[in-house]
């Protein structure tokens, strides 16, 4: 099991980005290569589609608080949608679930957006 | 353009007539030129002989009546002298009533007696004042030298003088005719003299001058002696003779001599001669006027009949070129009659092929073949629409079968348990299955019920037929096992049930070959029932190692890793009769044994020569995989018969169930190069580990975590030399596993890591010892010599 990223800007602000499979210290450096140019072009709202990822160690998790630094300094947004409970347990590990903006379902990201909107 | 017209049939057409036309026009125009030079040929030489006529009629009629003239005076004297005045009354008499004669004269011979001896030559002529007398003796002059007195008297015939130009008589041209006299004398007769008559043949010059000829050709006549009369090239009343007649030259004056020689009357072919005056060149005909002696000589200019060729020609193209054009219209407009038709038939076509079936034809009602081929395409559209039609409710219905089936092979699939109902932490073993109907349903199946004691009872069944007919009887099979696996019955009480069930109900006479086995996990313990179906085969949990302490009263290493069918009876297959009786075989399964069910679309695959996979390839394919877990088992299964039957249809239903003891105690090795790119080998050794030992989901993923994190602290961090190699080890005890690791890297204690688990989560290689820490129960590190070793535990 590899990791495969799929990248998709939905509106010119928003681009989703989706990962399936394994985000560890094999493939986080492909990850950190396919957000690269997603970083460079600075969308407005990154959104992180984890609903196909199985596994990630420190190395992956490396590459999405990275990406929220990153943004977050440039005032732009990471959301992340679809976490998957043993990911999610990941992230609790580390204390780093209150520092991201984290959506179980896609509605929920949806109807937060529609809310920046309206504000 | 060229392009254009090549694909425009009417242009082509018109095109091809016009040229063909043409074609024809010009051979038309090359052969008529030959006919019309030879007509021609023929006006002139007809108008030749016209001419000719002509001149020798008044010529002859001249001539003819002026030999009579000597002939009445020679008969004055053939009696008799008459005396001299009777002679000049007579000679005047003559020339006063005879237009035609000039003058004449009686000669007399002087040598001649008879008091003739004088010489004596009356000679009367016509002048402007009348007739006039005169003696061509007188004073002296001699008569008798002249020809016309020589000749005569020397031939004792008449004859005509040579025409010559009388200077003294008249200045015109003159022919003579001369006959002897003769008289009765006492001695008999005696020529005593030369009756004469001239003839004028002034007129000749003038009407042969004004004959018209061709358009600019024209005519001269040629007397005996040469003497040429009416040439244009000399003056007018000036006759010459042909060999000093002026305007010739020597080529003229050879032609002139040549159609005088030649006597071919009206077939005479006209010589070609260059006028040597104005250059022209022409043609040169030469006819005798009758039997005078005369010729006329017609000259024909080139010029005239290029003239008339000309226009001809010109007469002749025009007619040519209307007629192409006429033609070429023609053409178009039948190729129009046609192409206008076939080209909307075509657009027509254009729009049919391009799906837009319904688009009408153009209306062609001609009977032609455009009209055939219009009647044709029309029936072919309304063919092609009935066609499609009757595809589009085909495919129709072939969706609604389709769909139907799709639901079917939902619902069959969902009959057989989802992989969460096998998961060993619930039935406390490894079981995995797999079906795999031929075609979109099948009639195998699969169950497995975990019992209140524990234990599992399992079903594998193969219904005696496939398709639609099979999954009915399959899903009726399935639900009975349902309603009777659960109770605490042996496997072949479970099958006496269903068989009851189902041949009370067997309409269609099917059956079902069942196998059904009750598994005590814990215990190993399995009893087996066949209801005449496969036997099962029995896989040991592989080959011993050295480092590998064996547990449990596994069998001697050399029949461990073969593979085995079990030895049972095979029974009777279910459904047919009620009533029957099952066999059933008890046996033992060993720590990590697997028992492997299938149905015979395993067995009976074949490859495209029609090989079955059958049995001996199976017993091999599982003996390559000893220590595989149950999925591993199913897999390799699958792949081998997939592999073997590769380009040929799915021949049977397959389903596979596999139940697998954990074994239970086990240390796996590994050793990977201290490189990224070897982590991924160590993380599959893990996962086959996990699947072995039935390891839950959460400890899968907590050894998962710290293997890649271990690792990944080792290789980026612990830097060991490259040539190094880092040792793994997993251990299942019976209430924990444990991970080991050990590296030759730097000295380092995981246990000893901080990290700010607030503050900087991007932080440095703290962070995953810090996830490791929180996953496992215990950690312990030592150094030793210059090796890192790691031991992780985790409860389970």
């Amino acid at each position: 099991m590899t990791l495969t990223i799929d990248v998709r800007q939905a509106t010119p602000q928003k681009t989703i980005v989706a990962f399936a499979g394994r985000m560890d210290r094999t493939t986080s450096p492909d990850a950190e290569k396919a957000l690269a140019p997603v970083l460079e072009a600075l969308p407005r709202q990154l959104v992180l589609d984890l609903a196909k990822l199985e596994f990630i160690s420190s190395a992956g998790l490396r590459v999405v608080l990275g990406a929220r630094k990153r943004l977050a300094a440039a005032g732009a947004e990471c959301l992340i949608v679809n976490m998957q409970p043993h990911v999610e347990n990941v992230f609790e590990a580390i204390k780093a679930l209150p520092a991201l903006r984290a959506f179980k379902t896609v509605a929920e990201l949806d109807a937060y957006l529609a809310s920046l909107q309206q504000g | 353009m060229l392009t254009w017209l090549r694909s425009r049939l009417a242009a082509k057409l018109a095109l091809a007539a016009v040229a063909i036309a043409l074609l024809i026009d010009g051979l038309g125009i090359w052969g008529l030129e030959e006919a019309a030079v030879a007509e021609m040929r023929r006006l002139a030489a007809l108008q030749a002989r016209a001419i000719a006529t002509l001149i020798e009629t008044r010529l002859e009629a001249d001539l003819t009546h002026a030999e009579r003239v000597p002939l009445r005076l020679a008969a004055l004297l053939h009696d008799g002298w008459i005396g001299r005045a009777a002679i000049e009354r007579e000679l005047c008499a003559v020339v006063a009533t005879s237009p035609v004669v000039y003058g004449s004269a009686l000669a007399i011979r002087p040598e001649t007696a008879d008091g003739l001896a004088e010489a004596w030559a009356p000679y009367c002529h016509r002048t402007d004042a009348g007739v006039r007398l005169l003696d061509l003796g007188r004073d002296g002059r001699r008569y008798q030298d002249q020809e016309w007195y020589a000749a005569a008297l020397a031939r004792g015939q008449p004859l005509w003088t040579d025409p010559y130009f009388d200077e003294g008589g008249g200045d015109v041209l003159m022919v003579t005719r001369s006959v002897p006299v003769t008289m009765r004398t006492a001695d008999g007769e005696k020529v005593v003299g030369v009756a004469t008559a001239d003839v004028a043949l002034g007129w000749l010059d003038k009407v042969v001058r004004e004959l018209p000829v061709s358009t600019s050709g024209y005519a001269f006549v040629v007397g005996p002696g040469e003497l040429v009369a009416g040439h244009p090239g000399s003056a007018r009343g000036a006759p010459s003779h042909l060999a000093a007649a002026p305007g010739m030259d020597d080529a003229y004056r050879r032609a002139v001599r040549e159609s005088l020689a030649s006597d071919a009357g009206d077939g005479q072919a006209p010589r070609d001669v260059r006028d040597p005056r104005d250059g022209r060149s022409g043609w040169m005909s030469g006819l005798p006027l009758g039997e005078t002696g005369w010729h006329a000589v017609l000259f024909f200019p080139d010029a005239d009949r290029a003239e008339a060729t000309i226009a001809f020609r010109r007469r002749l193209l025009a007619a040519s070129l209307l007629g192409g054009l006429l033609l070429a219209l023609a053409m178009a407009a039948l190729a129009r009659s046609i192409v206008r038709p076939v080209s909307a038939l075509a657009q027509a076509t254009v729009e049919v092929a391009g799906g837009r079936l319904d688009s009408p034809l153009p209306p062609i009602h001609s009977q032609d073949e455009v009209g055939r081929l219009a009647r044709s395409f029309g029936s072919m559209q309304q063919a092609l629409v009935r066609h499609v039609e009757r595809e589009r409710l085909t495919a129709a219905e072939q969706e609604r079968l389709e769909g139907e089936l799709r639901i079917a092979r939902s619902i069959q699939l969902s009959l057989i348990p989802p992989p969460a109902a096998l998961a060993p932490e619930r039935l406390g073993c490894d079981v995995h299955g797999a079906l795999e109907p031929a075609r979109a349903v099948g009639g195998d199946l699969y169950d497995v019920l975990r019992r209140a004691d524990g234990s599992l009872c399992f079903l594998i069944g193969d219904v005696s037929d496939k398709g639609i007919p099979a999954a009915l009887l399959m899903a009726v099979t399935h639900t009975l096992f349902r309603a009777v696996g659960r109770d605490a019955l042996p496997p072949e009480r479970v099958l006496a049930r269903i068989n009851d069930a189902l041949a009370a109900q067997n309409a269609a006479d099917m059956f079902v070959t069942l196998q059904c086995g009750v598994l005590e996990p814990a215990s190993g313990a399995l009893r087996l029932a066949s209801g005449g179906h496969t036997r099962p085969i029995v896989v040991a949990h592989g080959f011993q190692r050295r480092d590998e302490p064996v547990a449990g009263p596994m069998g001697a290493p050399s029949d461990v890793g073969r593979p085995r069918v079990v030895a049972m009876p095979l029974g009777t297959v279910v459904g047919v009769a009620e009533g029957l009786e099952f066999p059933a075989t008890e046996l033992t399964l060993q720590p990590g044994e697997a028992l492997v069910l299938y149905t015979d679309g395993v067995t009976e695959a074949h490859d495209t020569a029609s090989h079955l996979f059958g049995e001996e390839r199976l017993l091999a394919c599982l003996a390559e995989r000893p220590r595989a877990s149950a999925r591993e088992i199913a897999e390799a299964m699958l792949a081998a018969v997939h592999a073997f039957s590769a380009g040929r249809e799915p021949f049977d239903d397959i389903a596979i169930l596999v139940l697998r003891r954990a074994p239970e105690r086990e240390v796996a090795r590994l050793e990977i190069a201290p490189e990224v790119e070897r982590i991924r080998e160590a993380s599959a050794w893990l996962s086959a580990f996990c699947d072995r030992h039935l390891l839950a989901a959460g400890v899968r993923q907590d050894l998962d975590l710290a293997l890649d994190e271990l690792l990944a602290n080792v290789i980026d961090h612990g830097r060991p030399d490259p040539s190094t190699r880092v040792a793994l080890s997993l251990e299942r005890l019976a209430d924990r596993v444990r991970l080991e690791l050990r590296d030759r890297g730097v000295a380092f204690d995981p246990r000893s890591a901080s990290v700010d688990a607030s503050g900087a989560p991007d932080g440095g290689g703290g962070l995953g010892l810090d996830l490791v820490r929180r996953a496992f129960d215990r950690i312990d590190y030592a150094r030793e010599a210059d090796e890192n070793r790691v031991v992780l535990e985790k409860k389970l």
